[in-house]
């Protein structure tokens, strides 16, 4: 009883700090600045981080088994991965732009999990015979690793592709608050890297009122490269395991079960937004592999939600009722 | 001699330069050609360097004035006094079409060989080539994997695996999707059973002969060019067919089935197995359960679900009538089986009877002609139950359980290719820089190049740069 008290207590913290930290973190860059404030949105996310740490090592305590047996458990993974993602550039000392992108995500997880979900999925519940093996925790938890990081990267490029065929220019300079958000996207170092590299590079450098756009543009492409690619180790992991452990508990490592297609469909179009990138011209390198990453962002979500919804296959854990 | 900044941009098998000299003659005459303004034998030189590239244990170390010096970080700093080392043609992995074979500033690349040159054989030896670089063409690869990913999305749309009735139901020439969709399309193309129609087996097909002609032209030359690198690209292991035999509700009677729990809800289900061999020596025993299953032999054995197979019971002291369970659907997953024991005549289309409903095999609810509850038993209890006057005994519950069998000799191949996959796809992370500096003159040049975290190397170059004196001295003949 005590555990599931705990549980309760420790989703509404997450969930209240990150909700208040966010609107902080929002106030801070739009409307009025306070100083002391300024980096309450990265401590919050360790808060909230620590948070649901606990809330999933008591769930882990208290049902004997890891935490990823149902959907509910896995979305609160999912955020969990997310306040991860976000914390991982602040312990490194990048300055990042990836804090926009991942603390709402865990929010919306979170708060889908929580509220969106009816309560009897809650419960902690005893773990299907299949399921009961070692390779439940790296296959599962690899795969949403990769979720969270695919989605980060390919919300980046979605917001990358929005800047781009963005006509009002006027945005970046007239906007005076603006000019604080530019500051944390270490525009010094990409304006030696231009200057550098833009001989070699055979784009020309637009013109000036543009160039903010530019170094905004290849700064998320970068971000949004890095991230992908982890995310990609992680989902390349995450299918052969699931693969072997199909193997272990089925009879064979490949089954065409709908979960499993739509995993490798994402593979493959994460795989092609890779190879996009080597493609000869620059500029069209970032463009083709943002749209593709941005129809990555769907298929996450049909392979994720959509095949539960459905229900069927091997892989019918996660289903609604 | 000037003092000219050479670089040759030739991709050759493995420097060495601690392997003494060996092939001198050839040697200078490779250099000496290469190093020609005008190619008067371009065929000669194509074959003379093809034949270079093909023996691979040749060491080259190709003497002259103009120097350059070598850093390489990590590694010790190899004595560049009077020696050249060739600078490597750090192609970007580009598949377009560009064969490992010599790039000579493009030179030799594109000419043909003249008057007396068009032989049959030369242009048979050039065939596989094209093969080759159109394969490895890096737009064709993606297309490829761009349609391979639209067939697995059709796949999962349309069902698949059902009768040849069912698409002409689904897909009727009256009213076709998308206005032309009808069932001949998706019967002909093969949709309906996609991951063995021809179709998607071609191109998942020609995807890995572009991957592998990839590997070929460009990531094996430069993995013997330049040992420092540590690309490593495998080819992707290729699906296996494998033979899979499954006997369901083979009758073995389950030793230790556990039911666990209030709702039945099950936790783990065994089998005792033992492998007899034809004298009936027991050769193996081992209890399975759903993660673990027995191997032997190249054969492995797998537990699956359990059922309800059949109960047997005693009408009126007649008997035993084995009564078959049938599953019956319930929301949920949670299992209910039924059977029916007819009263009267059992041929007339509104014969009444006794049902026995159960969820496991230790409880059975016994309903009466119209469908009231009447009690439960369990079986073995030899406890009778009067329904509408008949004495009802249920003797016994028989369940089955479900052994897969599977023979696969593919398998530790497949392993072994998921092994690679994985661990080339982390070593890729691993960050390599590379910093190239020549002095010329009195200026140095320096370049660098990494393959990852590119933003923060130029600010790591820079740091570094700013830290080397600026010598004032005009005098610089020292510098050998």
């Amino acid at each position: 009883m005590i555990f599931a008290t705990l549980e309760h207590i420790l989703t509404h913290i997450s969930f209240s700090i990150i909700s208040i930290v966010i609107i902080i973190h929002l106030m801070n860059l739009l409307v009025y600045e306070i100083e002391e404030l300024r980096n309450s949105l990265e401590k919050g996310m360790i808060a909230t981080f620590s948070s649901i740490t606990g809330f999933l090592v008591t769930r882990w305590i208290s049902s004997g088994h890891f935490p990823l047996s149902n959907l509910y458990e896995s979305l609160i993974f999912l955020s969990w991965s997310l306040s991860i993602i976000h914390i991982i550039p602040y312990i490194r000392n990048y300055k990042n732009d990836l804090n926009t992108i991942t603390a709402p995500s865990a929010i919306f997880t979170q708060g889908f999990a929580t509220s969106g979900l009816s309560t009897e999925m809650h419960q902690p519940a005893i773990l299907v015979p299949a399921l009961q093996s070692q390779w439940l925790m790296m296959h599962v938890s690899m795969m949403l690793l990769s979720y969270a990081a695919l989605l980060c990267g390919s919300l980046l490029s979605v917001a990358l592709i929005v800047i781009t065929f963005q006509k009002k220019t006027n945005f970046f300079l007239k906007n005076k608050n603006f000019f604080s958000l530019r500051k944390s996207f270490l525009f010094g170092n990409m304006e030696y890297l231009n200057e550098k590299g833009s001989i070699l590079k055979k784009t020309s450098l637009l013109s000036f009122k543009n160039f903010y756009k530019y170094q905004l543009i290849q700064h998320l492409d970068s971000w949004s490269y890095r991230v992908i690619s982890l995310g990609f180790t992680f989902l390349t992991i995450g299918i052969l395991s699931g693969a072997v452990w199909a193997n272990e508990a089925w009879g064979s490592y490949w089954n065409w079960d709908p979960k499993e297609t739509w995993a490798f469909i994402t593979w493959t179009i994460f795989a092609i937004y890779l190879h996009t990138r080597k493609n000869s011209k620059l500029q069209d390198q970032v463009t083709n592999s943002a749209f593709v990453a941005s129809i990555g962002f769907l298929l996450i979500w049909i392979c994720y939600f959509g095949i539960n919804l459905l229900g069927i296959g091997f892989h019918s854990y996660g289903s609604f009722q | 001699m000037p003092s000219s900044t050479l670089q040759l941009l030739v991709s050759f098998p493995p420097i060495n330069p601690a392997k003494p000299l060996k092939d001198a003659p050839f040697t200078e005459s490779l250099f000496s050609l290469l190093l020609q303004p005008t190619i008067k034998r371009p065929s000669a030189l194509f074959y003379n360097a093809r034949f270079l590239i093909q023996r691979q244990r040749l060491a080259i170390r190709v003497e002259s004035k103009p120097r350059s010096s070598e850093f390489h970080k990590g590694s010790a700093l190899p004595d560049a006094k009077r020696r050249k080392k060739i600078v490597l043609f750090d192609a970007p992995l580009q598949q377009s079409g560009d064969r490992g074979g010599i790039v000579g500033g493009g030179r030799v690349q594109n000419k043909k060989p003249k008057g007396g040159g068009f032989n049959l054989l030369f242009l048979m030896k050039k065939l596989p080539k094209r093969v080759l670089s159109a394969l490895s063409n890096l737009p064709l690869a993606i297309a490829e994997m761009f349609t391979i990913a639209t067939l697995m999305a059709l796949a999962t749309a349309i069902d698949q695996g059902e009768a040849h009735d069912f698409y002409l139901d689904k897909f009727p020439e009256e009213n076709p999707l998308f206005w032309f969709v009808t069932w001949r399309w998706v019967l002909s193309l093969g949709f309906d059973h996609m991951f063995t129609s021809p179709i998607f087996l071609g191109m998942l097909a020609l995807l890995a002969a572009s991957l592998m002609s990839c590997t070929y032209t460009t990531q094996i030359p430069i993995v013997k060019v330049a040992r420092r690198w540590s690309f490593i690209h495998s080819a992707e292991a290729i699906n296996k067919q494998e033979f899979c035999d499954s006997l369901p509700h083979a009758s073995i009677q389950d030793l230790g089935v556990i039911l666990m729990g209030a709702g039945y809800e099950v936790s783990q289900f065994h089998s005792d197995i033992s492998l007899l061999d034809v004298n009936g020596k027991v050769l193996m025993r081992k209890t399975i359960s759903v993660n673990d299953p027995l191997r032997y032999g190249g054969i492995t054995i797998y537990q699956t679900d359990w059922g309800f197979s059949a109960l047997q019971v005693l009408k009126d002291g007649e008997g035993p009538f084995n009564l078959a369970m049938a599953p019956l659907q319930r929301n949920g997953d949670k299992k209910l089986y039924g059977t029916f024991l007819p009263v009267g005549d059992a041929n007339s289309p509104s014969v009444k009877g006794i049902s026995m409903l159960a969820r496991d095999l230790q409880s059975i609810a016994l309903y009466d002609q119209e469908g009231n509850f009447v009690g439960v038993r369990r079986p073995g209890s030899k406890l009778p139950i009067h329904i509408d006057g008949m004495k009802i005994v249920i003797e016994d519950a028989i369940g089955s359980t479900g052994l897969d069998l599977k023979m696969d000799p593919g398998v530790p191949t497949v392993y072994v290719g998921f092994g690679a996959l994985m661990l080339t796809t982390c070593i890729s992370y691993l960050s390599h820089l590379q910093i190239w500096a020549i002095q010329n003159g009195t200026t140095v040049v320096v370049g660098g190049k990494t393959n990852r975290s590119k933003v923060e190397f130029s600010e790591l170059m820079n740091c570094l740069l700013d830290k080397v004196p600026e010598l004032v001295d005009a005098v610089e003949k020292k510098n050998n």
